[in-house]
């Protein structure tokens, strides 16, 4: 019979496994395509955000809340910070319960060009976030995610 | 900036001797150099360019030909490496007071989220050194003094102000709204006020835009927040005759911008001011529907009316745009990102911003590039622009 000691070391490892830390991925001028290949057949919620920016924490906490309540929910995370502070994007990550969300860090290249290979038409206020349909289709929104948003990246990934 | 003679003879007695070549800077582990450090703040007297700038995590000081071409020997302004906070919207400040004596201010980042100290140290003796650093903030918390902004009037008074993120019983509240601080030295920057409340909320992440007004008087041109998430632009003139009034007394501001950009997040993009005839010329940047990109407007001294609005860049891409006058001979930078690298181009207008003629390039690079900054030289107006390949330069655009 296994112990209640056991027992509770079992649970923290079951629960503690979909949060295991994955690597953070060096974001470059071609990583966009690859973002998009990777959910070539399924919707994918984008965010863009940085340790810089309350409103980011802010939506990631709520995008937290999702995938724990639905974690089939496909998301990825981009953050704009410099390569210099790779702990601290990793600590918000855990801090928010997302450091087992497929994320991408900005790499050595100059930010602006980075953020032109997103997205052209993007100026660069955050957090900016993109729902990206299996057909091309792209939807791109400033600011804090509506709730509304949110239910649509939900419905569309059923 | 004018500056009095005393000041130039004071730095220009080493100058000669000190000077690096033209075109002989190469940024090895060791070297320190404007043109290998990043982040330069200029200020330009009769003869002289002087600057601070970052390289590893210390401000320093640096004396040049008004061409930009040569720097002497960096003067370290703070003893030792801190956290300095430096980016497109952050860096080193320098101001220079009637008495020569030299100001600089900057960021610290400190542990806590989003938190920094405003932080501040000066020569007497023309740059060869500088006082150990000092905050200028007089709250002891690990909270967001950031984003400081650095005036001295021709009486010698000097301003600084900041974003800050303190909880506030004028306004701001815990849950970390951000207000505009003010404090000031009437005794060349040996001692500084109390901490002021000037005015909010206000966007928590963008650069401020100060420049001289009539007297001992100074401007603010701000993202601020209206109507709870509209961040459009602010201005308010400060009136440096009775700074020392009630700790908690709120300016009066005017809006001075109307496009309606509703974003809660964090646009990185503060606007630009600087004073011109009869009033001052303003820059700045939006998002709002059907609005986006660079704008210009003009703030009339005398009617207080926002004047001559123009939306000069409408494609992506550019951003944090920089002014710089001589009369009615206006320039208005800003850097683009082009396929290989950064562009950077300017408009022009010699009617004071009533009529802006088409933008034209000024330069383009390969690999990073900062934003330009408006030098005013006896040669005239010119914009510094500092790239990682070329280190820093100054180009004139056309007309100036």
């Amino acid at each position: 019979m296994m112990s209640a000691r056991a027992w509770s070391v079992l649970l923290f490892l079951v629960l503690a496994t979909p949060a295991l830390a994955r690597g953070i991925e060096t974001f470059e001028q071609g990583s966009f395509a690859a973002v998009q290949n990777r959910h070539a057949d399924s919707v994918v919620l984008l965010v863009i955000w940085s340790i810089e920016c309350s409103h980011c924490k802010h939506d990631l906490a709520r995008i937290s809340e999702r995938l724990r309540e639905r974690p089939d929910l496909r998301v990825e995370l981009i953050a704009t910070d410099p390569p210099a502070l790779r702990d601290a994007v990793r600590s918000t990550l855990k801090e928010l319960g997302l450091a087992g969300a497929p994320s991408w860090q900005f790499g050595p290249a100059p930010a602006p060009r980075l953020r032109a290979a997103i997205d052209p038409e993007w100026f660069g206020e955050l957090p900016r976030s993109y729902l990206l349909g299996p057909d091309g289709t792209r939807m791109g929104i400033s600011g804090r995610l509506p709730e509304a948003a949110l239910d649509h990246w939900a419905e569309l990934s059923r | 900036m004018a500056i009095t003679n005393a000041v130039s003879r004071n730095v220009a007695v080493t100058l000669s001797a000190l000077l690096l070549a033209v075109g002989a800077w190469a940024c090895d582990a060791d070297g320190i150099s404007i043109h290998c450090g990043s982040t330069p703040w200029l200020v330009a007297t009769d003869d002289l360019l002087l600057a601070v700038f970052v390289q590893d995590q210390r401000v320093w000081f640096s004396r040049g030909s008004v061409t930009g071409s040569a720097f002497s020997e960096p003067v370290a302004v703070t003893a030792v490496a801190e956290a300095i906070d430096h980016n497109g919207e952050s860096r080193p400040k320098l101001a220079i007071a009637p008495n020569g004596t030299l100001h600089v201010t900057w960021t610290r980042r400190i542990d806590g989220p989003f938190a920094g100290e405003v932080r501040y140290a000066r020569s007497v003796d023309g740059g060869a050194s500088f006082t150990p650093a000092v905050s200028l903030h007089d709250l002891d918390a690990p909270v967001s003094h950031r984003f400081d902004a650095l005036h001295v009037t021709p009486g010698g008074t000097v301003h600084v102000v900041w974003i800050d993120k303190r909880p506030h019983s004028g306004g701001a509240t815990a849950r970390g709204e951000a207000h505009l601080f003010h404090a000031f030295s009437r005794d060349g920057g040996l001692t500084f006020s109390s901490n002021r409340h000037l005015a909010g909320p206000t966007c928590e992440c963008c650069r401020l835009g100060l420049a001289a007004a009539d007297g001992e008087g100074f401007v603010l041109f701000w993202r601020h927040l209206f109507d709870g998430s509209i961040r459009d632009h602010a201005f308010t003139v400060v009136d440096g005759r009775s700074p020392d009034g009630p700790a908690d007394s709120r300016i009066e501001l005017q809006r001075a911008t109307f496009e309606g950009w509703d974003l809660t997040g964090c646009p990185h993009q503060g606007p630009h001011v600087i004073r011109g005839d009869g009033g001052h010329h303003l820059a700045w940047f939006t998002a709002a529907p059907g609005a986006g990109g660079l704008h210009y407007a003009f703030r009339d001294t005398a009617s207080e009316q926002i004047v001559r609005h123009a939306h000069l860049v409408a494609r992506p891409g550019a951003d944090k745009p920089q002014l710089c006058a001589d009369g009615d001979h206006v320039h208005y930078a800003w850097r683009s990102v082009s396929p290989d690298g950064f562009t950077l181009f300017a408009a022009s207008s010699t009617d004071g911003g009533r009529t802006w003629q088409p933008a034209t390039e000024l330069a383009r690079i390969q690999g990073d590039a900062d934003h330009p900054q408006c030098v005013q030289t006896s040669t005239g107006a010119s914009f510094a622009w500092h790239t990682a390949s070329e280190g820093l330069r100054l180009l004139q655009p056309e007309g100036s």
